[in-house]
């Protein structure tokens, strides 16, 4: 082997190395070279490799005296080849909502067998389209939202990664896999979120670097945390999100960063914060641009200021925001406009108007056999009749609630919180503290469950 | 608002106009060599195409993803060094006896460059190349997470890699130069 060592190798097989394009026995030479002590060569390596850990580029490294030159060649072959591709990818986006309306009504292995075998199915933009489908899904029905990811990645799996672009495609999968991590999350399948979303963090990672696309994972991440009662991490990943938006200039995703960050605070059951990062966040909220953030910003600031004892700023800024539901519009919203006016009378001592709003929404909830929302709501109209002095009446509901929650299939929590309900009213030991606890403890399982406000 | 036709086609171009300076000043600073520069603009502006609807300022994207790809290049750059750096060594110590001359030689420049990298990643990475323990089993040898011994793998080799191109250890090796 002592051959090898006799000459040095050149700088360009010394940056060779480097780059991975060295055949075997050069790269062994080379090496062997280099850790007998070589100073020339170590000069020479300390100039080609990309030794610097911190991302930063390595000093020296290539030389660039022509750099400035080559770049307008550069930049016009560049723009040729794109300017080529664009009426592609324009077409494309035009032909998308077609191809959803083709596979729309279809049962969703139908779905799947025509969008795996049809190839005028696999376009980056359908794909994108399935999964904005997905995710506007999630907010009425996860299983299709799950459904409708993992089709999005049947498609980015399917793309000419040549015509496409590598990482264009890489940057598709890594966002179909997110789209599924936030779907499984809601649905409950937390574990198999964590696992997709790990999935789309692979690609990315090899993707084009895109910002926004980063930024929508770490979003997608912080809400597994939440979910998993990380708070503290779920917030110091909201913290990176809203530095990220700032250096992009986004206002809106700032304010949506926020809405969330609050939504973990109300979490922790730190209201007056909650309520603080909400105000903050509405100057930045584009009402145009996603009425249904603004609303949810809206809808948990009447929420917080109500459960701080501030229950006539709620009932003026929930008339200044009603408008807003009327155009968001969706049923399931204006149902839960009209539990939080329910609260909201309770809270001004209106025990019969809260009793009249909550009981309509509770029913309205279990005839759609929502019947986590009809227990906690169940558990509000027991503390507005407590609170009324009308102790029959709980003794009642909480009797009544039992056979009813069980026969909807509740989650156990929600029902051990019911079981609690009757106990305490059964032995006339009910009071306002632990009816508030008992309802902390329901609510606190629902980390997982969708929330559209 | 949707762009018309003729704005369409002349946004990209007013794009490059635009960003021409910044993204001089952003391959200068990052050091990419001119052919690898061309690719890593290819590639930002087909995923800006991808992505268009979804972007709201094209100029802060735009940026902002080019700065990304250069730091990407550098990092998959780095990973390719630090894999033949790796492999080289792993097939030239296979089936080390103490016998073989080129092995002893290769295995004394090892230690020395060993000797200056910390601690636990000498101890990995001797378990790797000296003992063949790969994954798992070096994990457990090193007192790291098997689920985290391929980043700290990672960091070894950076290390090592970093010591193989400085001249700290050159005052003991067999002086080619």
């Amino acid at each position: 082997m002592a051959e090898s060592f006799e000459t040095h190798p050149s700088a360009k097989q010394i940056e060779a190395l480097a780059k991975g394009t060295l055949d075997r026995t050069d790269r062994r030479r080379v090496i062997h070279h280099i850790m007998a002590g070589c100073r020339e060569c170590h000069a020479a390596a300390a100039r080609a490799w990309p030794f610097d850990l911190g991302g930063d580029p390595p000093r020296g490294g290539a030389a660039q005296e022509t750099f400035d030159d080559s770049l307008d060649e550069t930049l016009s072959r560049v723009l040729e080849r794109v300017q080529r591709r664009r009426g592609r990818v324009e077409a494309e986006r035009r032909e998308a909502p077609h191809l959803w309306r083709e596979i729309e009504a279809l049962r969703p292995e139908q779905r799947r067998l025509l969008v795996v075998n049809g190839r005028k199915f696999h376009s980056s933009a359908f794909s994108y389209l399935l999964n904005e489908r997905a995710e506007a899904a999630g907010f009425e029905d996860a299983t299709v939202a799950v459904e409708l990811a993992g089709l999005a990645i049947v498609v980015a799996e399917r793309l000419d990664r040549e015509t496409v672009g590598v990482q264009a495609v890489r940057d598709l999968l890594g966002h179909s896999w997110a789209t599924l991590g936030n779907a499984r999350r809601i649905a409950g399948d937390l574990d198999g979120a964590e696992e997709a979303l790990a999935i789309a963090g692979e690609w990315l990672s090899q993707g084009s670097g895109d910002p926004l696309e980063e930024a929508r994972h770490l979003d997608f991440v912080a809400d597994i945390r939440r979910a998993q009662r990380r708070f503290q991490e779920s917030l110091e990943l909201r913290s990176q999100l809203l530095r990220l938006y700032r250096r992009a200039g986004d206002e809106h995703l700032e304010g949506r960063t926020l809405v969330a960050q609050a939504k973990t605070l109300d979490d922790m059951q730190d209201h007056s914060a909650a309520a603080a990062t909400l105000e903050r966040a509405l100057p930045f909220l584009d009402a145009e641009r996603e009425p249904r953030v603004l609303l949810a910003a809206y809808h948990n600031l009447i929420h917080a200021l109500n459960d701080l004892g501030r229950a006539d700023e709620a009932a003026t800024l929930l008339g200044r925001a009603r408008p807003l539901y009327d155009r968001v519009g969706g049923s399931l919203n204006l149902l839960r406009l009209r539990w939080l006016e329910g609260k909201i009378e309770r809270q001004r001592g209106r025990h019969l108007a809260a009793c009249r709003a909550l009981l309509e929404v509770r029913d309205a909830f279990l005839s759609r056999n929502m019947g986590y929302e009809a227990a906690l709501i169940t558990l509000d109209l027991a503390l507005t009749h407590l609170e009324a002095g009308n102790h029959a009446e709980v003794r009642r509901l909480a009797i009544e609630a039992i056979p009813v929650f069980e026969s909807l299939g509740i989650r156990r929590e929600v029902l051990a919180a019911l079981l609690a309900l009757r106990e305490a009213a059964q032995r006339d030991l009910l009071s306002a503290t632990l009816l508030e606890e008992l309802y902390a403890r329901a609510n606190r399982n629902s980390a997982n469950a969708a929330s559209s406000c | 608002m949707p762009l018309d036709r003729a704005a369409r086609d002349r946004e990209i171009e007013d794009l490059v106009e635009a960003l021409r300076p910044g993204f001089r000043s952003v391959l200068k600073r990052f050091r990419v060599p001119p052919p690898d520069a061309e690719d890593l603009l290819q590639q930002t502006f087909l995923a800006f195409l991808n992505q268009r609807p979804r972007i709201r300022n094209p100029e802060a994207w735009l940026t902002g993803t080019l700065k990304n790809q250069c730091r990407l290049y550098w990092r998959s750059r780095r990973r390719s060094l630090y894999q033949a750096i790796d492999a080289t060594l792993l097939e030239e110590l296979a089936g080390d006896d103490g016998r073989n001359t080129g092995q002893l030689e290769l295995r004394h420049d090892l230690d020395l460059a060993l000797g200056h990298i910390p601690a636990r990643c000498r101890r990995l990475l001797r378990a790797r190349y000296y003992h063949g323990c790969r994954g798992a089993e070096a994990a457990r040898l090193t007192g790291y997470r098997a689920s985290g011994v391929y980043k700290v793998l990672d960091r070894c080799l950076a290390a090592l890699t970093r010591q193989l191109a400085s001249l700290g250890f050159e005052t003991g090796g067999r002086r080619n130069g």
